[in-house]
């Protein structure tokens, strides 16, 4: 087995997970965007987005933010910069394992 | 989903509900409206500097908040419907990407400066277009003059996150056959096209929030 593929044993689960992977993948490139807006964009229920929103909260990979836009409450999610950084990590040793590295 | 896609997507969003077209419309209607007004108002009505100048006034008012009055709309409208996404032109810019586990590095195409993009492609080159076309003069170079405006609006927008779909172009296009007959000076005609194009962007605006509204009902924004 090469070094790349081992590699893939160390992926990091809290990104691996395909629901955390899509949040993570709107916000890497929307910047920061609300709960309705990714519900309704990764398809998931309140609940399971909540969920999801709660574990990549305790890993510091995106800040929730509860504000207001006028009058409106909203719940913006941003991704943080160790959260920018752990996909570009996933996705780089994706890469590396499927075509050889860098 | 690839980044490019989410990026596209998020950038797509801002201008889903027409809001954007119809506040640009709005000031290209009052400006080329008062620019008109002041070549077919013969004889010229007692007030009617006061009304053009007004017009004058609430089209650059309009273009210069531009931003803080999509957002105010947008703040009532469209973030308790479908929720809020950072506005495109706002994003930074994420630099060298993969799409999706592709080898092949590329920046994503143009989504980080949708927005901008529309603001100076459609509305920077309408303007410029309504400015010097009608110089060339003759009633008969109207029709070509919109059908080229309607073909170029095509043209370059055709693959952004906000295309200008063809059949919504074709009334703006014959729209030039109206002027055939009309005499007028340059600052009339160049009011003139300045007007249909505010108007186009105006109704197309109304269309698309009108659709939005419909599919999207209002609902008390979701929380964690």
């Amino acid at each position: 087995m090469t070094e790349p593929i081992r590699e893939l044993a160390k992926l990091d689960r809290v990104v691996h997970e395909p629901a955390r992977l899509m949040i993570l993948t709107v916000l890497e490139q929307a910047g920061e965007a609300d709960f309705l807006y990714l519900q309704k964009e990764c398809g998931f229920t309140q609940g399971n987005l909540s969920s999801h929103l709660g574990k990549l909260e305790e890993a510091e990979y995106i800040s929730i933010e509860k504000t207001y836009k006028g009058k409106v409450p909203l719940t913006v999610c941003s991704i943080t910069v160790k959260g920018r950084q752990a996909y570009h990590d996933y996705r780089r040793t994706l890469r590396a394992a499927f075509f050889g590295g860098e | 989903m690839t980044n490019e896609s989410a990026a596209r997507r998020a950038a797509a969003y801002w201008f889903s509900d027409g809001l954007p077209d119809m506040i640009a419309g709005v000031a290209f209607l009052a400006v080329g409206g008062a620019r008109w007004w002041e070549e077919v108002d013969y004889p010229p009505w007692p007030l009617s500097g006061l009304v053009t100048g007004a017009a004058l006034a609430v089209g650059a008012l309009v273009l210069w908040k531009y931003r803080a009055i999509l957002e105010f709309l947008k703040e009532r409208l469209t973030y308790p419907r479908t929720g809020y996404v950072r506005a495109p032109s706002l994003t930074p810019d994420p630099g060298p990407t993969v799409l999706g586990l592709s080898p092949r590095t590329e920046t994503p195409p143009g989504a980080a400066n949708a927005s901008r993009y529309f603001v100076l492609f459609t509305g920077g080159w309408g303007l410029g277009a309504c400015v010097f076309l009608p110089l060339l003069g003759a009633g008969w170079v109207w029709p070509i003059v919109t059908f080229l405006l309607a073909g170029l609006l095509f043209f370059l927008t055709r693959h952004t996150e906000h295309p200008c779909d063809w059949p919504g172009l074709v009334p703006l296009a014959a729209s030039g056959f109206a002027f055939v007959h009309r005499e007028m000076t340059p600052n009339g005609r160049a009011g003139a096209l300045t007007a249909v194009m505010g108007t186009y962007l105006l109704v197309r605006g109304l269309w698309t929030l009108a659709l939005y509204l419909r599919r999207h009902p209002r609902r008390e924004a979701a929380r964690v």
